[in-house]
């Protein structure tokens, strides 16, 4: 697809934009006295309806995102990129309540590419060719595990590197230079959180390997063999790398850490603002929608939870606009 | 060979209207598009988006110029073609390219700045005066090879 078929939507999604809420917006709601003036502030701002259930609204929002970006854009098969991650969820959401017997729908998320109801008649009637050609893999070799240990940490493990690996194949198939980059950050920072709790509850080798998936940039067997010796060689060995900051980060506090991977991310989408043509606004756009509402939720619970400004703005992420 | 020099002259006036055409109904697509995309949000932007979006469109009318032009002096609009040899034939049509060809590459080129321009009034209504320059800057190469075309023309009667 040329770039220039996204003129349409990457000018509409620019009008777009500007409703995003920006940096003084996040000020004033890390300021409010309290929870009630926080989401007094988001409702005058237009960000939530009248609505009580503010969770609901926050979901409503990343739903109706996904909704515009089917509409407009002109090749659907390259932005669902962008919620392939909630398919492999919702697959590991199916194969736990098959286990279980609970048949609860609440587990699931959206926007997905295949219907989450799909995904569970298939778990639960055992007709893996029913799902997709990209979880037919990953929901048969997960079952198998899943049903002869019992162990949901290595089902969600596996299927944690199976979603990375098919956001790799599908960014590389795109041709696009951005989501490669991109798919790349988001193996990578996953990668260096196994790592680090692997390190610190002394996970042996062997799960290191199935937990960790392949990167460019970042050496597999180097990050399995210091995570193998333990949190400091960790921290050691990603000093050597282009990832140093992640080490620096993970010395501040988890939160810290979790900050620096929102972060590396949005520092890598917001080269899309500068472009006119092609799908990366489109990309940005949902992810910076994601983190929006990501950091609206984090500020609306430390204010539930009475958090001080400076905790607040610890955890608080960079914005897009 | 009278009547291939003036066949000549006809396919560089055709060439003048046709390329200048071409990149102009590209650039003005382009731009329209994005005017589209950006109005589908925020109706009230609408007279700023149609001057960006007419800015490609200057290229088509400086080859309907150029073409009337060489159609004027080889008679071919009274009806009269002029007897022409061969030699001034294919400098007719040689007047012709600067205006065809720069016409077609920066009418589209013009196209995707005004796009751009048109994102930067989309999130910054402010600048609409800074997005419209940007744009306009690429006019100046349209305008150039329009005058040497005219130029060119003029001076072969």
């Amino acid at each position: 697809m040329k770039d220039t078929a996204y003129t349409f939507a990457v000018s509409r999604l620019r009008a777009i934009e500007t409703r995003l809420l920006n940096n003084s917006d996040l000020e004033q709601l890390i300021s409010a006295p309290d929870y009630e003036s926080a989401v007094v502030i988001l409702r005058e701002k237009g960000f939530i309806g009248e609505s009580d259930d503010i969770q609901y609204a926050l979901k409503d929002q990343i739903e109706d995102t996904w909704k515009l970006l089917c509409d407009i854009s002109p090749d659907t098969d390259i932005i669902e990129f962008l919620v392939v991650k909630n398919d492999f969820h919702n697959l590991k959401a199916a194969l736990k309540a098959f286990v279980s017997q609970d048949t609860a729908a609440n587990y699931y998320m959206a926007p997905s590419v295949v219907r989450p109801e799909l995904v569970r008649v298939a778990v639960f009637n055992k007709r893996f060719c029913d799902l997709p050609v990209f979880l037919q893999n990953a929901a048969e070799k997960t079952y198998d595990v899943l049903v002869r240990t019992m162990d949901g940490q290595l089902a969600d493990i596996m299927i944690d590197a199976f979603t990375l690996e098919d956001m790799a194949r599908r960014a590389e198939l795109s041709g696009s230079d951005y989501l490669r980059k991109l798919a790349e950050l988001f193996s990578v920072t996953a990668n260096i959180k196994t790592a680090f709790r692997a390190a610190k509850t002394g996970k042996d080798e062997q799960f290191l390997k199935t937990a960790l998936c392949e990167t460019k940039t970042m050496n597999k067997a180097g990050l399995v063999q210091a995570a193998r010796k333990g949190p400091e060689e960790l921290l050691g060995y990603l000093l050597d790398t282009s990832y140093k900051d992640a080490a620096e980060a993970i010395r501040l506090s988890p939160s810290a850490f979790e900050k620096w991977c929102d972060d590396t991310v949005m520092a890598h989408l917001n080269s899309a603002k500068y472009k006119s043509f092609g799908v990366e606004p489109l990309i940005a756009y949902y992810i910076a929608k994601e983190r929006e509402v990501k950091t609206v939720r984090i500020i609306l619970s430390c204010k539930h939870n009475g958090f001080g400004v400076e905790a607040i703005k610890e955890r608080v992420r960079k914005l897009y606009v | 060979m009278v009547n291939l020099g003036l066949a000549l002259a006809i396919l560089g006036a055709a060439l003048a209207a046709l390329l200048g055409g071409i990149g102009s109904a590209i650039g003005v697509g382009l731009a329209g598009e994005a005017a589209a995309g950006v109005l589908s949000e925020d109706p009230g932007k609408f007279s700023k988006m149609i001057i960006l979006q007419l800015l490609p469109g200057t290229q088509g009318i400086y080859g309907l110029l150029t073409a009337i032009f060489v159609l004027s002096q080889i008679g071919a609009l009274g009806g009269k073609p002029i007897d022409l040899a061969v030699t001034k034939g294919i400098m007719y049509l040689a007047a012709c390219l600067p205006v065809g060809l720069v016409g077609l590459f920066s009418a589209i080129a013009q196209g995707k700045a005004s796009v751009a321009a048109i994102g930067l009034v989309a999130k910054k209504p402010d600048e609409s005066g800074k997005a419209l320059t940007i744009p306009a800057m690429v006019e100046t190469y349209a305008i150039l090879a329009l005058l040497i075309s005219i130029l060119t023309i003029i001076n072969l009667k």
